[in-house]
């Protein structure tokens, strides 16, 4: 967690309105968080490696929380979140996947590649916003999580 | 025989009454074989022939001078004859059972002279002579001196004969009667004078039904080898006798009395005696071929068959020999049927002696001569489909190999019409594959990407109404709201529209499903709404069946719902389901409204006392989006029941609506009770979840 105490969430998703839907609802939360949205897989892998134009650790503060969707352009969200759960500096930073999907195979696949949680969008934005500051209490409330490897000293 | 004894002008005819020396003198005179014995039995005298014959080596030159020819005359030494000197007939032939001793006494005794006909004569050597012979008494005229004269005439020489054409007639019988042929003789009246036992076997009938008949006898029924009647100059014995040349092979069929015709194989050798022209016989000899025949027969007829297989089958046939002496290098075609030649656009001629590898090459697949090679070896018959696709020959062949005696069999089917459906309809599934392919897609765009623009529209009009509520009037807020309501019912459609896409690509498999509990389950998920509207819902006795448990229950509950919902605005709605358990009729089956391999169905019954509708809408109910209410009257997407319907079909079934308008509908759903297998739900598809 960094030290003011905020949290960062890092949402992947390529979708303008739903980025702009998350971040509002986010905001509606009484969650003391940053947000940072990008556009795709690939981009959030460069994110959280720091590389090209997050290689300033500044610009690309490590999340306590990771907000994906499945579908997206360029590398989608299963292969992200098999990325992150198999890079032992990353894989104990909670994923969860927000979706529109509601399929089995989907929900199945994501919890066999690790996902913490898997999340179907609420349709309406209430539905959103009550489900964006559930996610942030029980994982910056409830959730006991093990410390980042930058603040081990 | 002359008797050189008889003296007419004597006294008594029997008896020779003379000195003995004047006889003596005379029997050695004589050239015939004549003795004189004395009453001893003592030879006292012979002619030359006679010691010639039976005297031994040593007394040759006995009593009587014979030797130099001379005609005994008065001085002769002869009739100075020593009894003593002379040998005992006795001596000089054995008489082991007295027969001479007997008769030279009785002849002695009786004075009356004998004869007789050949009887044996054995010298102590062992050389037995066969005579006639004639035994006469003499005596001197005063009685002192009696005896006997001794005739023989030899007949050695014709009793051997004689012996010896009985042995080959013994023989000749014996092996007459032994032989299986049948042996007849007839004489030059055509009558039959002899049969063997084979004879009689053969032609049914004792020999006396035989012999004495004549070989134009009614009886015999000749018959031609093409079963027509035998002509009487056509007999083959007759032919023999007539021709006066053997006939050899003839075959004919007679008649056994009672029982069908023999065939009989018959050789006649006419019979001649010295130098006559005409045979006084011939010899019938005749073999019972009625079997062989009847084999032959049946032998041919199965060729005809064969023949007539071959020549009128559908499949090519053509029959390889191996060629190779230890191992097989090839095999040569021995036989083409027509269809073959027809195949392979080759004439027989050109295909008989023709090499299998010249004639189906090896092609990229098949090598037809290692198939060959292995069902000789291994008597396993061999199965292909071949292509052929040289200029010469373009076809698909269906190639069957199975093994003979020293070749192999093969059969080609030309199948490339198969093969050309098959290649069609693999095309089409393709096609088919693709279109469902596109289909479950659509069912993918239509739950997410569908479904994205409309969440949008809906959680922004929220955002509009939450943030800037106060700046839109209650008009506005009103439009927002019946935009929200428009783009959730859209929602709705889609939501519905993947159920009913989803009724085979998402279908489990079927299993055992208890239809009262499935219906008690609907009911409680439904009590607020059966709460809402004052309803009942009564569930009678319902029966287990096999079925998708998820899709049953969709039918129950969109059915009960239906009921719910239709209520008259002032009537309670009251739902009943009930079951029964039928055999399944025939003309549902025919008619395609019930799985044909169905034989029990359950028959399940919703009625309400709802709204009703038009008969004339009965069958439109059930397409998809149809609704017969406007959506101010009755909320809905029009998807229900078209979804019931697909699930219905979907299981083997039907599904029917009754209703008349005020009173209330009455839904009837079929279902099988039970599944030979659960193969047939071949609607259903293995998809990946979309």
């Amino acid at each position: 967690m960094s030290g003011d105490g905020s949290i960062h969430i890092l949402l992947a998703e390529d979708d303008p309105d739903d980025r702009l839907l998350t971040r509002r609802a986010l905001a509606k939360s009484r969650i003391a968080s940053e947000f940072t949205a990008v556009e795709n897989g690939e981009e959030l892998m460069r994110y959280l490696r720091r590389e090209g134009e997050y290689s300033d650790p500044e610009n690309a503060p490590r999340p306590g929380l990771i907000l994906l969707d499945l579908n997206m352009p360029r590398m989608d969200g299963r292969e992200a979140l098999r990325e992150i759960k198999s890079d032992p500096e990353l894989r104990r930073i909670p994923v969860v996947v927000l979706t529109t999907s509601e399929a089995d195979q989907d929900i199945r696949q994501s919890y066999d590649l690790g996902v913490n949680a898997f999340v179907t969008k609420p349709v309406t934005f209430d539905g959103l916003a009550d489900a964006v500051q559930a996610l942030g209490e029980f994982w910056f409330d409830l959730v006991k999580l093990p410390p980042e490897p930058d603040t081990k000293e | 025989m002359n008797d050189p004894f008889v003296h007419p002008s004597s006294g008594s005819p029997t008896t020779l009454v003379d000195t003995p020396a004047t006889v003596a003198r005379f029997v050695s005179a004589m050239p015939s074989l004549l003795a004189m014995l004395n009453a001893e039995g003592d030879v006292v005298a012979c002619s030359e022939p006679w010691a010639r014959r039976f005297l031994p080596e040593g007394k040759d030159q006995g009593p009587i001078p014979l030797e130099d020819g001379a005609s005994p005359g008065d001085d002769a030494p002869a009739v100075s004859v020593s009894l003593e000197d002379f040998p005992s007939f006795f001596d000089l032939f054995e008489d082991p059972d007295d027969t001479w001793r007997e008769l030279l006494a009785t002849v002695l005794r009786e004075q009356t002279p004998r004869r007789g006909d050949v009887r044996p004569l054995t010298q102590p050597t062992g050389t037995t002579y066969w005579v006639d012979w004639a035994v006469r008494p003499w005596r001197s005229e005063d009685g002192s001196a009696r005896g006997l004269l001794l005739s023989f005439t030899d007949q050695t020489d014709h009793h051997q004969a004689e012996s010896i054409r009985r042995q080959v007639e013994q023989r000749f019988d014996i092996l007459v009667d032994t032989v299986s042929e049948g042996v007849l003789l007839m004489d030059n009246n055509g009558i039959f004078r002899d049969c063997n036992t084979a004879a009689q076997e053969i032609l049914g009938r004792p020999v006396d039904e035989i012999v004495g008949t004549r070989f134009d006898d009614e009886r015999w029924n000749g018959l031609r080898k093409d079963g027509t009647p035998l002509p009487n100059v056509e007999f083959p014995f007759w032919r023999a006798f007539v021709e006066r040349e053997a006939v050899e092979g003839a075959v004919m069929g007679v008649y056994p009395p009672d029982a069908p015709p023999r065939w009989i194989h018959v050789n006649a050798q006419p019979l001649f005696q010295d130098d006559r022209e005409e045979p006084y016989a011939v010899l019938v000899c005749f073999e019972d071929i009625t079997d062989k025949q009847l084999k032959e027969e049946a032998l041919q007829t199965s060729r005809d068959l064969l023949s007539s297989v071959l020549s009128s089958s559908l499949d090519g046939i053509i029959v390889f020999t191996a060629v190779g002496d230890e191992e097989v290098e090839g095999f040569e075609c021995l036989l083409a049927n027509p269809q073959a030649e027809k195949l392979l656009k080759e004439t027989c001629d050109d295909l008989v002696g023709c090499r299998l590898r010249d004639m189906l090459p090896e092609t990229e697949d098949t090598d037809l001569l290692a198939a060959c090679r292995t069902v000789v070896e291994t008597g396993e018959p061999f199965e292909a489909e071949v292509r052929y696709a040289s200029q010469a020959l373009d076809a698909w062949f269906q190639v069957m190999i199975v093994s003979i005696e020293d070749g192999v069999a093969l059969t080609l089917r030309d199948i490339s019409e198969r093969k050309e459906a098959a290649r069609a309809m693999a095309a089409a599934n393709a096609k088919l594959e693709r279109r469902n392919r596109a289909l479950r897609d659509f069912a993918y765009i239509a739950s997410h990407d569908l479904q994205e623009p409309l969440r949008k529209i809906r959680a922004f009009s929220n955002l509009v109404l939450e943030d800037y509520g106060d700046a839109v009037d209650d008009t506005g807020q009103h439009y927002l709201e019946r935009m929200q309501d428009a783009a959730e019912r859209m929602s709705q459609l889609i939501n519905d529209l993947l159920v009913y896409s989803r009724i085979t690509t998402r279908a489990q498999p079927f299993e055992s499903v208890d239809l009262g509990t499935i219906a008690e389950n609907v009911r409680n998920d439904l009590d607020l709404r059966i709460e809402d509207v004052n309803g009942t819902v009564e569930i009678g006795d319902l029966p287990t069946i096999e079925a998708d448990p998820t899709q049953v229950r969709q039918i129950l509950q969109n059915l009960i719902g239906n009921g719910l919902k239709f209520h008259k605005p002032d009537v309670p709605p009251r739902v009943r389901i009930s079951a029964t358990v039928e055999p399944a009729p025939d003309d549902l089956k025919q008619d395609g409204r019930l799985d044909a391999a169905c034989s029990e169905m359950c028959r399940l019954i919703v009625t309400d006392n709802g709204i009703g509708f038009e008969e004339s809408h009965a069958d439109r109910i059930f397409t998809p989006f149809k609704r017969l209410h406007g959506r101010g009257e009755y909320e809905g997407t029009g998807m229900g029941l078209a979804i019931c319907r697909r699930i219905v079909e979907r299981h083997g079934g039907d599904i029917s609506a009754d209703s008349t308008p005020g009173e209330g509908t009455t839904f009837t759903v079929l279902l099988p009770v039970a599944r030979e297998d659960t193969a047939h739900d071949a609607s259903s598809e293995s998809v990946p979840d979309e």
